[in-house]
Order: structure tokens, then C-alpha cells, then sequence
């Protein structure tokens, strides 16, 4: 099996709330031959709030992550979280402007020059390359049977999309996710709200638009037939568990599980080991939906 | 009664020099404002933002609630036909809004406040003390069952914060002497 090295950067989320995200990755990847470097001492990314009042402190907390990624000689960083993922694309983008490279550089310390050179892509990129999707299907124990899923992109895991990447996924209607799942042998169904946006932060500020937002994904989603959400985002996630959560009595509850999970079952590891017990719906029949492959 | 509108409006010129979006480039199609995230409780969609730019309503602007309903979902960047930066238009107009001291704060803006200030300290987030120190501000803790549910799915961090390298310890303090780069992108 060929192995692959690339940079990691799992986030505060996935310290925290979303840790069965980080161990699903970590599974799933050394599996299939994929080795995660963590940068050492990475910083937070800045989430919602750094670009949204202070956008120097946004553009040095991406630059230097960026530039530990660099230093730890790898080329390619890929963050499981979307907020993560957005941020250091951005600032990977505006570090291409030798203005901004030069004024970065300061506030860092250290020389930016070379940080360009380091592609920033989400783990749904690194897994959907041809080899490793692949290395995937030759390492499959399992195969979903009966399992009706819809793949909740979000926004940002998507976005910025520039139009000049062609490996890059479609915003309106990606795909990367339906194909990985699908080729597992799940039931994946196509719906409207694939890349919309699930009220992001404002769940932590005054939560009704993230209760409009999440309200009428968690609709679409159950009205598609779907049995399970599969999500690439830990705020996305969070905003649609707690919500299902609060509407506990009234609504159908549906788990919302990491796409990560659910390839960590068809490689082999338990409900257990992918964390699929932690999630709050955790009473799924995960091992009736698997079948030898 | 007629206006006339010569040239640029002093805002647009203020918007244009910090960050990298050209107002001119909007026809008003209105996509934006369509597939907004935040619509439903913005008193004006991005589309009238970008009119209200051109006749530099810069008050209504920085005093508006649209500002903060804005999820940087980039849904709007992502499909304007003009490309017009949307998503950094609006956090100029965040920052600007910050940066005024008539600006009253509000439940965003003292989230971002917090979460900042956290991040600046240990270079990382913490959602425990996060959730603590907004709830010290006033905001409500979530609801108990919920909290019981994550606790016992050993869901919540209990580890000690991250204590970041002096590094970043020196490039925040680089920061906070007046390093700023403009926005873009």
C-alpha cells in the first residue's frame, strides 16, 4: 500500500465537541495509507469572529499556520473542518498579494515567502483522489445495504470555490461526498440543501437564525427519505444535533453522523471505535445496514 | 424631488480602499439578497447594502442589524455575476461598524469580542470556557439536558487550555502595537 504524507490540521473543534471527527479521520486515514502530520503548535484559524471584526489578526493567524505547515515540509494541509478549511484557503489566497505576504510576514516573525507554495484542500478533496478512493474500496470490509443517506456539504466546506480549480467540487451541487458514501453502497439521495448554510456561529449569539437555518435543512433532509445526515463540518453538525436535540419531543429524530464514521464502519472499526455511541441519536442499527463485502 | 449622483459617495471610496471589491461592477440583479442566509431578520438584504454604499448611508449602515445577520455563508460572493467580494464587503463593514464608537454593542458583537480574546490568549478555542464566559455576559447556558446528554457522552473538553509557543505569543503582540493588513479576497 502506498503511503502518503500530508499536513493535518484538525481545529478546535475537533479538540472538542467534534473529537469523534478527529478519531474517525485518524482511523480511516492510517487505514487506507494516508500519514497526518499535525504542525506543531497550530493556532485556531480564527473561526467566524476573527474575519468578521479584526481582519489582520484573521490574515496572521492564517498566515502563520500556513507557514508551520510550510516548515514542517509538507506542501498539502487538509482540514476536516469547513471553518478551517475556508479561513486558511483565504488567507492562502490573499498571501499570493506581495503587499499583504510582506505585511503578514511582520506580524508572523518569520519569512512568508514560501507559503504559497502549500495547497490547501478539505479532507473530502484528499479522499476523493483517485489512489486513495481506491485504497479505499481495497481496504472495504463492509458494505452498506438499506442505508438511505444525504450528504450535508454546508457552506463553507465548499466555498470559496475558485473556478480556476478543476479538482475543485462544485458549490451548488457537490458531489465528493455523495460519490465517497456512494461507494460504500449507500442509498445517497440528491437534495436541495446540500451546500446551504446552517446558521454558522449564531447559534452561540442569539440562535434564531441559526433555528430558521437548521430548521429547514433538518425538513429537507428527512422529507428526501433520508435515514441519516452525513455531515463534513463540526458546526454543521453541532447546529443540527443540538437542534434535533431541543425538538427532541415533537420531531423525528434522525443521526447526524460525521462522513468519516461511516467510512471508519465499511473499513472495519466498530460503532464504538468511530464514536458513532457519542453522537446525541446514537440508538441507529448501524451493524443491521452492514454486509459483508 | 431629484438626486443627482456624481462620482463615488465618500463611503464607497472608504469601502473601496479597505478592502478589495468594486461596487460599481453590481447591476442590482439581486441573486445575492435570493439566496442570503441571513435575510429573513436583515432589515436590508446585500443587495440594498450595495445601493445604500452608493448614497453613502453610512449611519443606517453601521447601525444596521443586516451587518450582523450575516453568516459569511460566501453563498453570495459565490454566485454573484458581477464577483463582487461580498462576504469581504461585509466584514469591512463589521470592522468599520467596531471601529465606531456610536456603534452600541450586541449579541454578535460581544460573541466575536469574546471569542477573540480567547484565541488571542491560548491560541486556540476552548468551548467550555467559551460557553462560561458568554454565559457571564448574560447570554443563557444551554439547556441542562442538553449538557447532562454531552457530559455523559464524554463529548465536552475538560482538558486545560492550550498554551500556545512565544511565537504567537510575539505576533499578537505585534498585532496589538497597530500591525494591520487590509482586507481582500
Amino acid at each position: 500500500m502506498a503511503t502518503k504524507t500530508v499536513s493535518y490540521f484538525p481545529g478546535c473543534s475537533l479538540h472538542g465537541l467534534a473529537k469523534p471527527f478527529d478519531t474517525s479521520t485518524r482511523l480511516v486515514c492510517g487505514k487506507i495509507g494516508i500519514n497526518l502530520q499535525e504542525p506543531n503548535d497550530w493556532n485556531c484559524c480564527g473561526a467566524t469572529s476573527a474575519h468578521s471584526i479584526d481582519h489582520s489578526l484573521n490574515l496572521t493567524l492564517g498566515a502563520r499556520n500556513l507557514y508551520l505547515v510550510e516548515k514542517s515540509g509538507s506542501n498539502t494541509v487538509t482540514a476536516p473542518c469547513a471553518a478551517c478549511f475556508s479561513n486558511l484557503k483565504r488567507s492562502s489566497i490573499e498571501l499570493q498579494d506581495p503587499k499583504k505576504r510582506q505585511l503578514a510576514s511582520q506580524l508572523v516573525g518569520e519569512n512568508l515567502k514560501e507559503v504559497e507554495k502549500v495547497s490547501v484542500i478539505h479532507l473530502l478533496e484528499l479522499l476523493s483522489d483517485h489512489s486513495i478512493s481506491k485504497s479505499i474500496k481495497q481496504n472495504m470490509k463492509y458494505r452498506f445495504t438499506d442505508l438511505k443517506i444525504v450528504c450535508y456539504y454546508g457552506c463553507l466546506t465548499v466555498r470559496p470555490n475558485e473556478e480556476s480549480d478543476p479538482e475543485a467540487d462544485s458549490s451548488e451541487n457537490p458531489q465528493s461526498m455523495d460519490k465517497l458514501l456512494g461507494a460504500l453502497g449507500a442509498d445517497v439521495r440528491d437534495w436541495s440543501h446540500k451546500s446551504e448554510c446552517c446558521g454558522g456561529s449564531h447559534s452561540l449569539c442569539g440562535p434564531d437564525l441559526a433555528n430558521i437555518r437548521t430548521d429547514e435543512v433538518l425538513r429537507q433532509a428527512i422529507a428526501s427519505g433520508a435515514d441519516v445526515i452525513a455531515v463534513a463540518c463540526p458546526l454543521c453538525h453541532s447546529n443540527l444535533e443540538f437542534r434535533l436535540h431541543a425538538l427532541q419531543a415533537k420531531g423525528k429524530q434522525i443521526p447526524v453522523v460525521f462522513f468519516t464514521q461511516l467510512l471508519g464502519l465499511a473499513l472495519g472499526y466498530t460503532v464504538k471505535e468511530v464514536g458513532l455511541n457519542k453522537m446525541l441519536v446514537n440508538s441507529f442499527p448501524w451493524r443491521e445496514k452492514l454486509t459483508l463485502a | 424631488m431629484t438626486m443627482v449622483i456624481t462620482g463615488n459617495s465618500k463611503l464607497q471610496s472608504e469601502v473601496e480602499d479597505l478592502c478589495d471589491v468594486n461596487i460599481d461592477a453590481c447591476i442590482q440583479c439581486g441573486t445575492c439578497t435570493g439566496g442570503c442566509s441571513g435575510i429573513e431578520l436583515m432589515e436590508y438584504g446585500p443587495r440594498q447594502i450595495i445601493q445604500l454604499i452608493k448614497l453613502n448611508q453610512r449611519k443606517i449602515l453601521l447601525e444596521s442589524r443586516a451587518i450582523w445577520m450575516c453568516v459569511s455563508c460566501h453563498i453570495c460572493e459565490d454566485r454573484c455575476p458581477a464577483k463582487i467580494k461580498i462576504t469581504s464587503l461585509m466584514d469591512t463593514l463589521r470592522e468599520m461598524a467596531c471601529k465606531d464608537s456610536k456603534t452600541k454593542s450586541n449579541a454578535q458583537i460581544q460573541f466575536h469580542k469574546l471569542y477573540i480574546k480567547q484565541v488571542k490568549s491560548f491560541g486556540r478555542s476552548h468551548e467550555s470556557m467559551l460557553t462560561v464566559a458568554l454565559s457571564m455576559k448574560g447570554t443563557p447556558l444551554p439547556p441542562l439536558r442538553l449538557m447532562k446528554d454531552l457530559i455523559t457522552r464524554m463529548r465536552v473538553d475538560i482538558k486545560p487550555p492550550h498554551r500556545p509557543d512565544k511565537s504567537y505569543r510575539l505576533a499578537i503582540k505585534r498585532l496589538e502595537k497597530g500591525g494591520s493588513i487590509g482586507h481582500g479576497n
